[in-house]
Parts: structure tokens; C-alpha cells; sequence
């Protein structure tokens, strides 16, 4: 049985190569997400930076392409270690049944972490859990079995960390210059005429993740969005130039974001004072480019004009180092709410903004008012804002 | 078969290797009790049947479907192409490899846009997602990397043959 999917190019430096390559997709997609999943919820020990302001859009892109990369980098390196599921007898030892189960944890972890990120890229949720929670702890059971799994191969991982070739003639002739790349691979000299060689495969798999990354980056980085052909979102869409993450029917809001009797209530304490939306446009208004990046790693650039936040908390005698709460006219959920520590409100940047690229915010945009904050994730800039308060 | 380099460093390394192969399973235990405390904490326990049943459908579909069938392809691929050099079969393989990718990453967009996209105005929707024509895209795709993988398949056999004329003549 083992026998029938057995392959010249199978071998255990090829897992080592692609083991390295995966590994450091894995931990790129552990330290980004743990970095967007912190800044949603900040902890109190947290540095929160708003500059650069495209912090977020750089760590979210990266975030979600290195996810989008290692997808046949996790393909390809369990397709050269296949031989060992079929390995006889499949249990050897207590330990080595420990082992087998922790690795088939690691590998059904490593699948469905993959593909319900992509999944949530296209805001499709076909599965019975939610998915920021299942996504996060995914991501701790995959780096803790990562970091077993290097622990337990070590002694093989360095044993094939060099070529093969090199290392042989490293060993023959220790002196001498180390043999050029362009050798021919041990496969073709075999000449099997079946299947091709290990440099032959490690490059067409470079080139089918080159062109993954080439044409689903341009979603989260501008100068690659005219190579965007597999991404689910495309820059500069949208109203306005800029692509929407739920619109106000998805929302429930179009309704009472249109109604003429709308108001903005700022608070601090007992002091509470409203706002008309021409009492906020007669405010000083400051505009600045600011990219909005969401969560599902698409970011756009736009320019946003509106009040100063830290011009509102003024209105009421809040105090600079207080957080806030914005509440939208969306009930409940992630988007109902959000919290704004100091470190944003106090940000020359950070606006309720009124207009988006020249014209009063789109219905879909938040209007009448949504915040925009540099370096923050989109879910935390509210839209149709109807209440700002000091907690 | 080739012993693996065990250069004289190895020795004087070992203690060092040893430390870190125990730190890094330390930390990768911790890391996974971690996980575990937090989906007992965190997630009802109707989604972590939801999350097991997903995980074991996973691995049954991906060892158990996809795996083999790539065995097959590779096999039939073999006879398909054994009258072609190595370079050429590399090229074949290496052409299909990047359409199987690509088709494994833009596929779902198809599907994701049957289900999602409610038409009609009023619907809701969000016409900022899932816009692309990736069908069409992914048959256009595909029709460039064959053709590209044919003219390169082409241009290696001709070459061959006329650097093989050449030596004959020299």
C-alpha cells in the first residue's frame, strides 16, 4: 500500500524545505493575527500606535496574503510526508501513538485554520461556530504543534538542513568550494523518465504561490490591485471609491440614519450635550488620508474630513487620558460598539468623520457621522455614530 | 543512500541543540494548553462539535480524497507524457501544479458567489464583495497556462533536436 504512493521526489530534505518555508508562513500569520486580535481588544499593558497609519493596513495585508500563501505550502508539504500516514504498524508505542495524534491535530488544525480564513476573506461562514473564536485558538493549538513538531524532527530537521549534494561533497572534500546550485537534481540523474526533480517541483511550487499572492495582493496593497483577479474585493469600488464592509440594510440602519431628528450625544459624567449634524459641520472641520483596513485584510486609502474627536471630548471637560464609547445605531454585535482608548481619541487624526472623499458620508459609509482612527482595525471605526461617551 | 552530514560540530552543538529542542516543546506544550483552555473556556460546547466534526472532515477529505487523487494524476500523467524529456515533463507537471493552485484559491470565490449574492435591489447585499467574473477569469487563466505550457514544451523539444544536430555535426 505504501509502495503505490511512493515518489522519486519524495524525500526527507524536500520536507525540510518545505517545512522551513511553511513554518515561516505560519508563524508571519500567528504574530499578525495575535497583533489585530490584541488591537481589537487592547489590553491595558498595550503600546498603541497611530502611526505609521497604515500600520494595520500593512500587518492585516500581510496577515491575510501569508495565510493565502502557505495554503499550498501546507498542500505541498503534506503531500511529501503522505507515506508516513500509511507507515506499518500505524502504532508503534505510546509515545509514538501520542505523536501520531498530536501531528493529525496539527495538520486537521492547519486545514481548517486555512480555509475558513479564505473563507472569511469572501464573508462566507458555512460552518456551526464562530469564527473569530475558533480562528484565534486555532492559531494557538497551531503554533504550540508547530514548535512541538520542530522539538520532536529536530535531529532530522538538521540533518537535512543542507542539500544533499553539498553536504556529501561538504564532507568530501571539506576544503573545496561548495558546489553550484545549478548541479543537476538527483532525480533527473536518475533518469526515471517519471515525474521530475525536487528543484524541478520546488520551483513550479514557488511559481503557484507567487501567483496566488500576485493576484489576491492587490486587495490589501494598492501597487499590486492591478494584478487582482482572485481577491474578493477590489480597490477603489464601491460608493465613493471606497469598498463597504456591511452596508446599512445588512445593518439594519438605513431607516434611522436617514431620520431628520438625528443627534450626536457626547457625554462625561453628568455633563451630556447634542449635536445636530449642522452644529458638527459648523465645528472646525480638519481632513486627512486615512486608510480604512479591515479585518478580512482588503484596506483602502481615502481622504476623510469631519470634527476632531479630542474637539468633542472638549465640548463636555472630558479628561485627555479618559476611553470612550461609540455607539452605533447598529444594535448589538461587534459593530454595535466600540472602545476608544486615549492613545487614539487624543490623535490629531482620529475624527467623526462627515465627509469621504469630497462629498457627505454614503449611507453606507455611516452617515451621518462614523469615526476614523489612523493605524486601528475597521470593525473599531464605528459607523452611524449616535453616541459618544467617557467610561 | 546518502548519509546525512554529521560535521564535527555536531559534538560540541549537541548541548545546545538539546536545550532548545526542550525549550521549544515546553513552549509548544504551553501553547497547546493554552488552546485547550480556551476553547473549554470560550466556545460553547455545541460549536466545539461543530469545530471537531470540521476538523475530522478535514483531514478524512484532504488524506482520503485529495492526496490519492493526486497520485493518480501523477501516474496518468507519467503515461501521458512518457515520450517527453525531462524538462518537457517538468513543465507539464509544473503548469499543472500552478493551475491546480489557483483553482484550489479561486474556486470557492465561484461557489461563495452562488451562495451570497441575493440579486434584485433591496436585497442588501453588498456590492463590494465577491464582484469579480472569476469564472471567466479562472477559464482565461487556464487557457494562457496551457498555451504557455505548450509553447515551452515546443520550444524544449526543438531546441533539443537542433543543439542534438549541432553535436552531431561539430
Amino acid at each position: 500500500m505504501n509502495g503505490r504512493f511512493s515518489s522519486p521526489l519524495r524525500s526527507k530534505r524536500l520536507t525540510v524545505v518545505l517545512g522551513r518555508w511553511l513554518g515561516i508562513a505560519f508563524t508571519v500569520c500567528f504574530l499578525t493575527g495575535l497583533f489585530s486580535h490584541l488591537l481589537q481588544d487592547p489590553p491595558a499593558w498595550m503600546l498603541l500606535l497611530t502611526r505609521p497609519a497604515w500600520l494595520y493596513v500593512a500587518t492585516q495585508g500581510i496577515h491575510v496574503t501569508t495565510g493565502i500563501a502557505s495554503i499550498p505550502l501546507l498542500a505541498a508539504k503534506l503531500w511529501s510526508v503522505y507515506p508516513e500516514l500509511l507507515r506499518w504498524p500505524p502504532l508503534k508505542s505510546v509515545v509514538h501513538a501520542f505523536e501520531r495524534a498530536s501531528i493529525a491535530l496539527f495538520v486537521a488544525a492547519s486545514l481548517v485554520e486555512v480555509t475558513i480564513g479564505l473563507l472569511n476573506t469572501f464573508q462566507w461562514y458555512p460552518w456551526p461556530f464562530s469564527f473569530k473564536d475558533v480562528h484565534y485558538w486555532l492559531a494557538w493549538v497551531i503554533i504550540g504543534s508547530l514548535a512541538l513538531h520542530i522539538a520532536v524532527k529536530m535531529p532530522l530537521i538538521l540533518a537535512h538542513w543542507s542539500r544533499p549534494s553539498d553536504a556529501a561533497a561538504i564532507a568530501a572534500n571539506p576544503e573545496g568550494p561548495v558546489p553550484d546550485s545549478t548541479t543537476v537534481p538527483a532525480a533527473v540523474k536518475r533518469g526515471t523518465g517519471h515525474g521530475w526533480s525536487r528543484r524541478g517541483f520546488l520551483a513550479a511550487l514557488t511559481a503557484a504561490t507567487g501567483v496566488v499572492v500576485l493576484t489576491t495582493a492587490g486587495q490589501s496593497f494598492a501597487g499590486l490591485s492591478g494584478l487582482n483577479l482572485f481577491a474578493p474585493r477590489r480597490m477603489d469600488t464601491g460608493p465613493q471609491g471606497v469598498p463597504i464592509n456591511r452596508t446599512a440594510a445588512q445593518a439594519g440602519v438605513a431607516d434611522a440614519a436617514q431620520a431628520p431628528d438625528w443627534v450626536l450625544t457626547v457625554s462625561s459624567g453628568s455633563v451630556q450635550k447634542t449635536f445636530t449634524l449642522a452644529q458638527l459641520a459648523a465645528m472646525p472641520q480638519y481632513s486627512y488620508g486615512l486608510p480604512i483596513a479591515c479585518v478580512e485584510g482588503w484596506s483602502q486609502g481615502a481622504q476623510w474630513r469631519g470634527v476632531r474627536i479630542r474637539d468633542l471630548m472638549a465640548t463636555v471637560g472630558a479628561p485627555s487620558d479618559a476611553e470612550l464609547q461609540i455607539s452605533s445605531m447598529e444594535k448589538g454585535g461587534v459593530y454595535g460598539r466600540s472602545f476608544m482608548p486615549a492613545a487614539y481619541s487624543q490623535d490629531e487624526q482620529t475624527l467623526l468623520a462627515l465627509e469621504l472623499n469630497g462629498e457627505p458620508l454614503d449611507l453606507d459609509h455611516g452617515y451621518p457621522a462614523r469615526i476614523i482612527a489612523p493605524g486601528r482595525p475597521g470593525v473599531l471605526q464605528t459607523k452611524w455614530v449616535h453616541k459618544v461617551e467617557v467610561i | 543512500m546518502r548519509l546525512p552530514l554529521v560535521g564535527p560540530a555536531a559534538s560540541s552543538r549537541r548541548g545546545t541543540v538539546w536545550w532548545v529542542r526542550v525549550a521549544l516543546g515546553t513552549l509548544g506544550l504551553a501553547a497547546l494548553g493554552y488552546a485547550l483552555f480556551g476553547f473549554l473556556a470560550k466556545v460553547p460546547p455545541a460549536q466545539l462539535i461543530g469545530l471537531a466534526t470540521w476538523l475530522a472532515v478535514a483531514l478524512l477529505v484532504h488524506d482520503g480524497v485529495l492526496v490519492p487523487l493526486t497520485t493518480l494524476a501523477g501516474g496518468g500523467l507519467s503515461r501521458l507524457t512518457y515520450g517527453l524529456g525531462p524538462v518537457q515533463q517538468g513543465i507539464v507537471r509544473g503548469a499543472l501544479l500552478v493551475g491546480a493552485v489557483v483553482t484550489l484559491v479561486g474556486a470557492p470565490l465561484i461557489r461563495a458567489q452562488q451562495v451570497l449574492q441575493p440579486s434584485g435591489p433591496g436585497s442588501g447585499a453588498n456590492g463590494t464583495v465577491l464582484q469579480g467574473d472569476y469564472a471567466l477569469v479562472l477559464g482565461f487563466f487556464w487557457m494562457v497556462l496551457l498555451v504557455a505550457a505548450a509553447a515551452a514544451v515546443a520550444a524544449v523539444g526543438l531546441y533539443g533536436r537542433h543543439s542534438k544536430v549541432r553535436k552531431t555535426r561539430s
